[in-house]
């Protein structure tokens, strides 16, 4: 690149018509509905050919989804309205209460789908399969609540935290509600914690609207992949991660905790929600000791182990818990 | 293991150790980690970017061309190794791209490089990890979205506020789908520039 001082000049290479190229690509694959496989194979091509193309397409692209965000403008009306036939569905079912009531008491005297519950004692891991296809892994010491039927599809997660990957179902959203917090998507992948008051959701793929819900009455905010959410009754924070903290995240799927400059009294915190044999740290500055590194969640000792030989902390091991200090 | 500067975190380390000890596992899905680094490190200093090449170049409309010319060569090298500071990296190719253009052009004079620390880049530099008020991006887009030609910005409200499909919006507008989909392009393309390429204080492209 720096060669070729004989040849005149390595003019700047023109990229307008890359630039063009790379933004028809951009806005054919996200927003047309014909997108094929065999168009993504001619853009994989494309963007393969020369690291022109690959940062244009990147920069667009990034461009286009951070666009997404005035998704959040539309409030009136609930996700799925405009394309979907729930709307539709539901124009339906007015027009026949007008036309007569007997429909409509039809309709509401289908039985329902019975609620049913689901839950992981301390320690515990379990995936859930919903009739629709929707998949659901519970984490350690969770509870959820599910009711999936014709018209709607409901989760409540009452404790713990669960990923969710849902079926796409444009018709009926699916919708999780913690701490009146509500979720509500089409077909995605996501993950939500809740803990105590507080609320986190964090979007792997797809998109997602947050109803923060409750007191002030917030505008609901849309998530892109890569975006977290954390409420309380107070604030909303939203953050974007790296790839890697978002896989981190969810280590847990795996059985493992993975630490990255960690503070100890964190990683305490995490093993703690996986063992009913707790970890104390002893004092504050211990606690802000950074570690890193994968564990399994049920691996107290080899935690332990780490403490005292690498980080040349003192460890005492008691029934019930394991005391690190300095 | 302890804190040991950011240069760490951008790197897996090597060091394993039995025991169930592994420091930082590489990423199974996305995107290369030399594209998540542009995304992540570069594009947010893109602002600064065509500050600098804007004082350094005459003419004004090489400077997109140079932008991705610069980017092209950052991300050559960082799918080699990533480097320790993207910040100092890009500006050096930069610098680096001008001078070799103005050696074999002649077209400029390069003693008016402007010093990079004028250009006052730590300041808008977020961290990797920002937190950012979902307002205020929201905020960000919706100008800049204001500021497309009007057959343009309403291609793109339609498509992205309302969620509508291409052939709905060409039905509400009375155009076809290609002009549809044109119009989303070149909504893309500005959207872009403005989003990226200037400065929050709302410099003029």
């Amino acid at each position: 690149m720096s060669g070729g001082s004989e040849q005149s000049a390595p003019a700047i290479r023109l990229s307008g018509e890359v630039e063009e190229r790379a933004a028809a690509y951009v806005v054919a694959r996200r927003d047309r509905d014909d997108w094929s496989e065999s168009d993504q194979a001619a853009l994989d091509a494309w963007v393969a050919q020369s690291m022109l193309h690959r940062v244009a397409y990147l920069r667009l692209e990034a461009a286009w989804a951070r666009a997404d965000r005035v998704r959040a403008l539309r409030q009136a009306r609930p996700v799925g309205d405009v394309r979907g036939h729930a709307g539709l569905f539901r124009r339906l079912v007015a027009g026949a209460a007008i036309v007569t009531g007997i429909s409509v008491a039809i309709y509401l005297a289908i039985p329902q789908a019975p609620v049913a519950r689901y839950a992981t004692a301390i320690g515990g891991h379990k995936i859930v399969k919903l009739g629709d296809g929707t998949q659901i892994e519970l984490n350690t010491d969770t509870a959820i609540r599910v009711l999936v039927n014709r018209e709607q599809r409901k989760v409540w997660l009452d404790r713990g935290e669960a990923f969710f990957r849902v079926a796409h179902d444009p018709a009926h959203p699916f919708v999780v509600e913690a701490n009146q917090r509500r979720v509500t998507v089409l077909g995605t992948k996501f993950s939500m914690r809740r803990d105590g008051d507080v609320t986190d959701v964090a979007l792997f793929e797809g998109r997602v609207r947050f109803d923060p819900k409750g007191e002030g009455a917030r505008a609901p905010v849309e998530l892109v992949p890569g975006d977290t959410v954390r409420a309380t009754s107070q604030t909303l924070t939203l953050a974007r991660r790296s790839q890697k903290a978002m896989s981190d995240s969810v280590a847990w799927q795996r059985g493992v905790v993975v630490f990255d400059r960690t503070p100890l009294a964190d990683a305490a915190r995490q093993f703690n929600r996986y063992n009913s044999e707790k970890i104390i740290i002893a004092d504050e500055q211990t606690g802000k000791i950074t570690i890193g590194g994968t564990f399994q969640t049920d691996n107290i000792a080899g935690f332990a182990r780490v403490a005292h030989s690498v980080l040349g902390l003192h460890v005492q091991i008691r029934p019930g818990e394991t005391i690190i200090s300095q | 293991m302890r804190q040991n500067g950011r240069e760490m975190a951008d790197k897996p380390q090597a060091g394993q150790e039995q025991g169930g000890m592994v420091q930082a596992m590489p990423d199974a899905e996305g995107w290369p980690e030399a594209d998540r680094w542009f995304l992540r490190e570069v594009l947010p200093l893109e602002a600064s970017l065509m500050l600098y090449l804007s004082h350094n170049w005459d003419n004004k409309s090489d400077l997109p061309d140079l932008r991705q010319e610069v980017y092209a060569r950052v991300c050559e090298a960082a799918q080699q190794q990533l480097p320790l500071s993207a910040k100092s990296f890009l500006f050096a190719t930069a610098r680096n791209l001008l001078i070799d253009l103005v050696r074999h052009k002649r077209v400029v004079q390069i003693e008016a490089m402007a010093d990079l620390e004028t250009l006052d880049i730590a300041s808008e530099q977020p961290g990797p990890e920002r937190e950012v008020a979902a307002r205020e991006d929201l905020r960000a887009v919706h100008a800049a979205i204001r500021r497309l030609p009007p057959r343009c910005q309403q291609t793109v409200v339609l498509r992205k506020v309302e969620g509508l499909t291409l052939r709905e919006i060409g039905v509400r507008m009375n155009i076809s789908e290609k002009t549809v989909e044109r119009h989303l392009t070149e909504g893309l393309r500005v959207l872009a520039d403005v989003l990226y390429g200037e400065s929050r204080k709302g410099m003029k492209r």
